[in-house]
C-alpha cells in the first residue's frame, strides 16, 4: 500500500493508503466516502479524455494553440477558478493574467477567501489543526455540518483524538453545534443550538452580554430555548480553549460581512476574558486556502486582481461579477470550476455569451458549453504539487498513477499556453 | 465483572488428564476466552463434580450472554467518517497513533475504513467480548449516521 494525500476536501488527509495493481487503484484505506469518490472519478470512463473545439475532437497541440490564439485576440480576459488546483497552477494562472493584462479571480472570492481576508484584517490568529487537537476543549461548529461536508474533521483533528490537554478525547471536550436545523453533527453534540434563520447576530450578542455579566432572561434567544442557551453558556465560561469552525451557514447567507464581524468580536471578547478562542472557516474545495494565499503572495491582493495597467490593482467593490455584468469581458478561461451551474442565473447567462475556454478533468455544464475544452490530470492523484490545508498548513500532494495518455496537469497546460503566447 | 482463569481453575477437577485436549489450567483460560465449553471436560458432567459444574455454569453465564450480543455495521449508511475507528478503545490499544486521530495502517484493529466505509475486521477484539466484557458502546453512540447497532 502507498501512502497518499486525499484531495476530496480541504482537510487534505495524509493518512490515506492506496493499493495499486496494474496501474489501477484497487483498494483505499482511511479515506472517507467523499475522498474515495474523488479518487474513483479519476478512473471513471466519464472523465474528459479529448480536447474539443466547439464540440469537435482536436489534438492537444491544436487545443493549446487555439486557446493561446483566442486569448491573444481577446479584448479583456477573465481568468477564474483555481480552488481545485495546486499552488503551482494558481501561480501560472496569475502569470497568464499578467501576460494578457486580464482580470484574475478565484472561486474563493465568493466563499471563504472572503472570510480569510476579513479575519486577517481583524488580526485574528490562525492556529494549526494540530494545536486544536492538543489543546482545544470546546469545539463549536457554527453554520457548519462536518458530518456531511468534511467527514473526518471531528475524528482526525477536533473532537475524538486524545491531545496533550484533552487526554480523554471526546470525554475531555465539549462539542456544540449551531445551525438553523437539526444536523447530523448535532447527533453527537452536547449543545445543539437550533436558531431561526438569519438570527446568528442576535445569538452572538446574547452570548457576549452573558460573558460581560449581563444576563438576558428572555424566553428564548434567536429561537434557542433559554435552558439550552444557559447550559451552553455555563460550559463556555468553563472552557480553556474554544475553537469555532464556521461554514456556509454563516457566509453563504445574507450579509455575511455583518455575521463574520460579529463572530470575530465574540472571538476577541472570549480572549479578553482569558478564554483562548480561535475561529477558522470550513473551506470546501481542497485548495480554497491556496487560491487565496497564492494570489495574495503573487499580487499583494487576495482575489479580484485587475492587470489592465502595468501593476496589479484591486478594489473592495470590484469583483469579477460586477465587471462581468458591466460587459467588461469578452473571453473567460475557467480552471477546475463550474460557474455555469454554481452561480446565479443572471451571472451564468452573461458567462455563456463569452468565448469560453475550460480546463477540467471531469465533465461539467461549463465544460459542455465552452468553445475550447482541455482535459487535465487529477492533481494529487495523477500529478503532484502543493496545496494549503484549511488551516493554512502547506501539504505536498502526491502523484500515485500516470494520467491517461496525452493528458497534462492544469499547471502544465497553463505553461504551454503561456509559451504559445509568444 | 471479569472472570479470571484462576477462579475457574479452582473449580475444575485439576487432574490434568488432558481428556479435553489441554491441561486444566489452559482449559480454564480457554473457558474465559469463550473458546471451550464446560462439557468438553468429561469429568465435570459426572455426579461428583455436579456442584462445581453448576457453579462454573453460573460464573460463565454472563460470558455466554456477551457472545449472544453483537455489533452490526450498516455499510449503506456509513460515510467513512472514522468516528468509530478513532473512538474505539480497542483500536487505540491495537495502534497507538489511532489515539491521535490517524487512520490505522495495520490489521489488528476492530474497525478500519476501506473504500469509504467502515469494516469490522476483528470483532473479537471489541471490548464487549471476552476477556474484557466491558459494556462499551461508544462507537454506536458517536456514529453520525447511526450505522452501528449493538444488540
Ligand atoms: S475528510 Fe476530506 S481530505 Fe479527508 S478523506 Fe474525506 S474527503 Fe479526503
Ligand atoms: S478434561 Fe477436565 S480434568 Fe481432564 S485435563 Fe481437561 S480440564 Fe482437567
Ligand atoms: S463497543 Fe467499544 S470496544 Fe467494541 S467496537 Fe465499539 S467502541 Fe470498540
Ligand atoms: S462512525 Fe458510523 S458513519 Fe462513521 S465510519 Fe463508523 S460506522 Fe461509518
Amino acid at each position: 500500500m502507498i501512502r497518499t494525500v486525499c484531495t476530496g476536501c480541504s482537510l487534505l488527509c495524509d493518512d490515506v493508503y492506496v493499493k495499486i495493481e496494474n496501474g489501477k487503484i484497487t483498494n483505499i484505506w482511511n479515506a472517507c466516502l467523499l475522498g474515495v469518490e474523488k479518487i474513483k472519478s479519476s478512473f471513471s470512463k466519464q472523465r474528459l479524455f479529448h480536447p474539443t473545439l466547439n464540440g469537435r475532437k482536436i489534438s492537444m497541440e491544436e487545443a493549446i494553440e487555439n486557446a493561446a490564439d483566442v486569448l491573444l485576440n481577446s479584448r479583456k480576459t477573465l481568468i477564474y477558478g483555481f480552488t481545485n488546483s495546486s499552488n503551482e497552477a494558481i501561480e501560472k494562472g496569475v502569470e497568464l493574467a499578467e501576460n494578457l493584462r486580464g482580470f484574475f479571480d478565484t472561486t474563493s472570492s465568493l466563499c471563504h477567501g472572503y472570510s480569510l481576508n476579513l479575519a486577517s484584517r481583524e488580526k485574528l490568529s490562525n492556529p494549526s489543526l494540530e494545536e486544536v487537537l492538543d489543546f482545544s476543549d470546546h469545539i463549536i461548529y457554527w453554520g457548519a455540518n462536518p458530518a456531511e461536508s468534511h467527514h473526518r474533521h471531528a475524528s482526525k483533528f477536533t473532537v475524538f483524538p486524545r491531545g496533550k490537554n484533552v487526554p480523554e478525547g471526546i470525554e475531555s471536550r465539549v462539542l456544540t453545534s449551531v445551525d438553523v436545523r437539526q444536523t447530523k453533527t448535532m447527533r453527537i453534540s452536547k449543545h445543539k443550538l437550533v436558531i431561526e434563520y438569519g438570527r446568528d447576530v442576535e445569538l452572538i450578542e446574547a452570548i457576549m452580554s452573558e460573558l460581560k455579566g449581563k444576563s438576558l432572561s428572555k424566553g428564548n434567544i434567536a429561537g434557542v430555548p433559554l435552558k439550552d442557551f444557559i447550559g451552553f453558556i455555563n460550559d463556555l465560561k468553563n472552557s480553556n480553549y474554544v475553537s469555532i469552525f464556521y461554514g456556509l451557514g454563516v457566509i453563504g447567507t445574507n450579509n455575511p460581512a455583518q455575521k463574520l464581524k460579529k463572530l470575530f468580536q465574540l472571538v476577541k471578547e472570549l480572549n479578553n476574558q482569558q478564554i483562548k478562542c480561535i475561529a477558522l472557516p470550513m473551506s470546501g474545495h481542497y485548495n480554497m486556502v491556496g487560491a487565496y494565499k497564492v494570489t495574495l503572495m503573487k499580487t499583494g491582493f487576495p482575489y479580484a486582481v485587475d492587470f489592465s495597467n502595468n501593476s496589479p490593482r484591486h478594489s473592495e467593490n470590484v469583483n469579477f461579477i460586477s465587471q462581468l455584468l458591466k460587459g467588461k469581458f469578452d473571453t473567460m478561461l475557467v480552471v477546475g470550476s463550474d460557474p455555469l451551474s454554481s452561480l446565479p442565473r443572471k451571472v451564468a447567462q452573461k458567462i455563456s455569451k463569452l468565448r469560453l475556454i475550460v480546463l477540467d478533468h471531469s465533465p461539467s455544464l461549463t465544460a459542455s458549453k465552452s468553445n475550447i475544452t482541455i482535459p487535465v490530470a487529477f492533481t494529487g492523484i495523477e500529478a503532484g504539487g502543493a496545496a494549503y490545508r484549511m488551516d493554512g498548513k502547506k501539504v505536498e500532494l502526491t502523484k500515485i498513477v500516470d494520467p491517461p495518455e496525452n493528458i497534462y496537469s492544469d499547471e502544465e497546460v497553463l505553461i504551454k499556453i503561456i509559451e504559445n503566447l509568444k | 465483572m471479569k472472570v479470571t482463569p484462576l477462579e475457574i481453575y479452582k473449580l475444575l477437577p485439576q487432574t490434568n488428564c488432558k481428556e479435553c485436549g489441554e491441561t486444566c489450567m489452559s482449559f480454564a483460560v480457554k473457558l474465559t476466552l469463550g473458546e471451550a465449553k464446560l462439557e468438553d471436560c468429561p469429568l465435570l458432567t459426572k455426579e461428583e463434580y455436579k456442584e462445581n459444574y453448576e457453579k462454573l455454569k453460573e460464573i460463565l453465564k454472563p460470558l455466554t450472554e456477551a457472545f449472544e450480543t453483537g455489533l452490526r455495521l450498516d455499510e449503506e449508511k456509513c460515510t467513512g467518517c472514522g468516528n468509530c475507528v478513532i473512538v474505539c478503545p480497542a483500536n487505540v490499544a491495537a495502534e497507538k497513533e489511532v489515539a491521535r486521530g490517524t487512520g490505522p495502517k495495520g490489521d489488528e484493529v476492530v474497525f478500519r475504513v476501506e473504500n469509504g466505509v467502515s469494516k469490522i475486521i476483528n470483532l473479537q477484539r471489541c471490548r464487549r467480548f471476552p476477556p474484557d466484557r466491558i459494556n462499551c458502546r461508544v462507537c454506536e453512540e458517536y456514529c453520525y449516521t447511526r450505522a452501528i447497532e449493538i444488540f
